[in-house]
């Protein structure tokens, strides 16, 4: 008899291997099919809110990694929150005024 | 073109977004707030209103970039720097009349030597500034005697022909002091700068108020003009006649044999340095003065309201408050206008009739009424009579002839009224954000003018808490730029690793210093990430046939191993807990590496793989150490969720059987993890701790025989361990079956001996064959005649399985 077919074997479908720059796009498009971030305030529509006011970046040119460390720790901020009982409406802005758009123009 | 600049804005938003959605981050990307949406830039002007309302709002001259030859204004960003060839003087102030400090020594003819190397600018002295930290000498020159910097003095000595010094003086001693002007009958002052160096001169600078932004700033403070006596041209107008029409820079050096003649000039020579051009005609600029409009930091008691409002609300890091309130402090008034065309105009009208200028909130609401529908483009777009609320005329001769205001504001108060434009308007007006969070220039910046914006028009800051972040540097601390090759960009993170490795990078780094990253630093956190994912790999593989709602085991009947990492897991949950609460994300981080790699990996799941893999499928032993990791898992999934988002949902969705409580759509739908205050319990956290130093000399031992090749796995072992006292009395009371399960080896024996005071630790061949199916070694082996090679364990799992239909 081959006993080791009688042991109780870990088994999953959550793969050992990341490849999250594969799967992590799938992932955004579920959460926009499912609008996660409407339901995160409708789950919470009668919590206590954590307002966090977003500052808005310069729409001009693409994001570096101190917008993206900007972006992310407000990010980490509003989802904890939200884990922790808070409404956590949150309404990204742009800076779109001023010269360096004026120069480009 | 303001078109064009919509247009140009809504392509970069466009962009900019799919780039912060692809970092993961939620958000009301379809509804986002953008500085020119029209709602926007109305109630810009209604804020407007609200400060004209203050009375805090007035024009006055100051001096800004001005290219004489395209005779206009230019932004610091229109400014290139170039090297330019000037003529640099030394020069002496009179002050024989100053009196003061410098009255004994009025003998000695005092006059105070400055350098500058814009003698033009000559005819527009109105101060001298000393740094107020220095000390100043007066010493002797020839026929007179002249005040300097005493640490510049060696230096200058052969050339301004210094001698004895006749005195010493803090500079506070010599403020106020009344000077001479060089030629002109006017007098000078001594006025102190903290912008005063001694990089160059004599550490007594020149100050034309209307020629200079830092000799503006510093005479502010004493209440100096900005006086200008330049036109448009750069050309000398005339209020100063001995040099009227002459361009400035040709004026040079008629300026210098004038105060040769007068037997002020010192010394003079030819200087190369790097000054700022024009970046369209390439010609040298000018500081000029011209009229522009502030907010007064003083009316109303601004600045004094504003610093008391920066002590309401909580700055993290805590130094924040100490770099905004210093600003806030010692700032000039607020510079509201810019001679630019894209953004929103300054709501004033120029009288043709008179000359005043009319800015009311009457006016400004008016033009806020146009901008809700047409955006402030009206403002440049309508006839001027649609900008005329019904019956307006001018408050001074009754006029209604007149010419828009073509400035336009600062952007910094677009941003800085945000707090209205957005959140009042969602959230009702009484609102207060509970975070901004933002890098740390922008105590400088965004913090700075929605401060003054909001306590200017409400009276309090709009926000209860400030967070900064640090900059982004690259693997040794330099600055990331394109020439220096070392940039490394969200994008190619995300390409090679994934968002999660970068959240994972955020959340790692202490944020309130500046920030480190570079190819090994990410490699190092892909690794981290590897441990967390395989950590969780491991719980939900040994969770696939338990079912909590049937397989559940309470936790008094857990066995004490489950125990002690349920205490272990309460303490990683308020860790994380406190940590988050405090924005102190690289503490979650470095409890999570703790708890997967050490309680986890190395400990709980090494030790109850026996059990889970070779105790029959049903026994309470095993539904134990489910119930177990089920709750760790539980945990785990939603403590990461924050920081790596994507995999917490991966996790969340491959979750087997998860009970109701924990069945929803997404892990952001559930409930940070509750700490269990069962899972507490000290003592039974003491006596492991001194299991745990017991396991590490156990592994040492068995590490020695190994390595001797006595011994090949640690089950092919049996542990004898003597002692007494009450160190001993905690192994008795886990039992020597536990001990082995711990341990992992065949068997534990426990021999109490009086005699002995220390624990003896002894390794030995174990008793018993070993089970071919879980490599124990034990008696029970050999004693099956239907499975002769199973342990009496294995043996009554395989039957009872066997007898299950
Ligand atoms: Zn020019
Ligand atoms: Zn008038
Ligand atoms: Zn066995």
């Amino acid at each position: 008899m081959e006993y080791k077919q009688t042991l109780n074997l870990p088994s999953t479908d959550f793969p050992m291997r990341a490849r999250l720059p594969e799967r992590e796009p799938a992932a955004i498009e579920a959460w926009e099919r499912m609008d996660i971030y409407g339901r995160m305030q409708e789950h919470r529509a009668s919590a206590p809110k954590f307002l966090l006011h977003d500052g808005p970046p310069y729409a001009n040119g693409a994001i570096h990694i101190g917008h993206a460390l900007n972006k992310i720790l407000k990010d980490i901020v509003l989802k904890y929150k939200a884990l922790a009982g808070f409404a956590t409406p949150y309404r990204p802005g742009w800076d779109c005024h001023g010269l360096p758009i004026e120069l480009q123009v | 073109m303001r078109r064009k600049c919509r247009d140009y804005a809504d392509r970069f938003v466009g962009i900019q977004r799919d780039e912060f959605r692809r970092l993961g981050v939620f958000a009301q990307w379809d509804n986002p707030y953008l500085t020119k949406d029209f709602s926007f830039e109305a109630c810009e002007a209604r804020e407007l209103a609200a400060v004209i309302e203050t009375g805090g709002l007035y024009r006055r001259r100051k001096p800004v970039h001005w290219c004489a030859s395209c005779a206009t204004a230019l932004a610091e960003a229109e400014v290139d720097y170039d090297e330019h060839r000037s003529i640099s003087v030394y020069v002496a102030f009179p002050a024989e009349g100053a009196g003061g400090a410098l009255a004994p020594y009025a003998g000695s003819k005092p006059a105070v030597a400055i350098w500058t190397t814009t003698p033009w600018t000559l005819p527009a002295n109105l101060a001298v500034a000393l740094n107020p930290h220095l000390d100043y000498v007066l010493v002797e020159a020839g026929e007179r005697s002249l005040l300097l910097a005493a640490a510049m003095v060696e230096g200058l000595r052969d050339k301004l022909g210094l001698g004895r010094t006749l005195a010493t003086f803090t500079a506070a001693e010599l403020e106020n002091l009344e000077l001479r002007h060089p030629w002109i009958d006017r007098p000078s002052r001594i006025i102190l700068g903290d912008h005063v160096t001694l990089e160059a001169g004599t550490g007594c600078v020149h100050t034309a108020p209307g020629h200079g932004h830092d000799d503006f700033v510093v005479g502010s403070t004493y209440g100096l003009e900005a006086y200008a006596p330049v036109d448009a041209r750069g050309r000398f107008s005339a209020e100063v006649p001995e040099f009227e029409g002459r361009f400035v820079f040709e004026a040079d050096p008629a300026v210098v044999e004038l105060l040769a003649e007068r037997g002020v000039l010192l010394a003079s020579e030819e200087i190369e340095h790097s000054y700022p051009h024009c970046w369209r005609c390439k010609k040298p600029i000018i500081f000029r003065a011209t009229e522009q409009w502030f907010l007064s930091m003083e009316d109303n008691n601004l600045r004094a309201r504003a610093l008391a409002e920066i002590d309401r609300v909580q700055w993290i890091p805590d130094w924040g408050r100490e770099r905004i309130y210093g600003m806030v402090k010692n700032r000039p008034d607020w510079c509201l206008s810019r001679q630019r065309a894209w953004g929103v105009p300054i709501i004033a009208l120029h009288c043709q009739d008179c000359g005043s200028i009319e800015s009311s909130a009457e006016l400004a609401l008016h033009a806020a009424g146009l901008f809700e529908s047409e955006g402030a483009d009206a403002w440049f777009a309508r006839e001027i009579a649609e900008l005329l609320p019904p019956g307006f005329s001018c408050s001074s001769c009754g006029g209604v002839n007149f010419e828009r205001e073509r400035d336009i504001l600062d952007v910094w108060f677009d941003s800085g009224v945000s707090f209205s434009a957005v959140m009042e308007s969602e959230f009702g007006s009484g609102v207060i954000s509970d975070l901004y969070l933002e890098g740390s220039d922008q105590h400088r910046g965004w913090f700075h003018s929605a401060l003054l914006a909001s306590v200017a028009t409400r009276n309090r800051a709009p926000y209860k808490a400030v967070l900064t972040h640090g900059f982004v540097l690259d693997g040794e601390g330099r600055k990331m730029s394109k020439s220096f090759g070392n940039v490394i960009s969200p994008q190619d993170i995300i390409k090679r690793y994934g968002a999660d490795i970068l959240r994972l990078w955020v959340a790692a780094q202490d944020y309130r210093e500046d920030l480190r990253i570079s190819d090994e630093i990410v490699k190092r956190l892909a690794d981290s990430y590897r441990r967390v994912r395989n950590t969780s790999r491991n719980l939900l593989g040994n969770l696939a046939d338990f079912d909590p709602g049937t397989d559940w085991v309470e936790f008094s009947q857990l066995p004490e191993l489950d125990r002690w990492i349920l205490g272990r897991l309460h303490d990683f949950i308020s860790r994380c807990r406190e940590a988050y609460d405090a924005y102190e994300f690289h503490l979650v981080y470095h409890a999570l590496n703790n708890f997967c790699s050490v309680e986890l990996s190395s400990l709980y799941f090494d030790i109850v793989k026996d059990r889970l893999y070779c105790s029959a499928r049903d026994s309470r032993e095993r539904r134990a150490a489910q119930t177990t990791m089920y709750q760790i898992l539980q945990a785990l999934v939603r403590v990461v969720a924050p920081v790596m988002s994507f995999t917490a949902e991966e996790i969340w969705k491959s979750i087997p059987n998860a009970s109701a409580d924990d069945r929803a759509d997404s892990v952001f739908l559930s409930d940070f993890p509750a700490a269990e205050e069962q899972w507490l319990d000290r003592d039974s956290a003491g006596r492991w701790e001194g299991i745990w130093k017991l396991r590490g000399e156990v592994t040492r031992a068995l590490e020695e025989k190994r390595r001797d090749g006595e011994i090949g796995h640690s089950l092919d072992t049996r542990v004898i361990l003597s002692g007494s006292g009450s160190e001993f009395e905690v192994l008795e009371a886990l039992g020597a079956a536990g001990l082995a399960e711990v341990f992992i080896v065949s068997e534990v024996e426990l021999k109490r001996d009086d005699s002995i005071r220390s624990l003896l630790v002894e390794v030995v061949a174990p008793r018993g064959e070993k089970c071919a199916r879980c490599w124990i070694h034990a008696k029970g082996v050999g004693s099956h005649d239907d499975h002769p090679q199973l342990c009496d364990r294995c043996h009554a799992v395989i039957v009872a399985a066997a007898g299950t239909p």
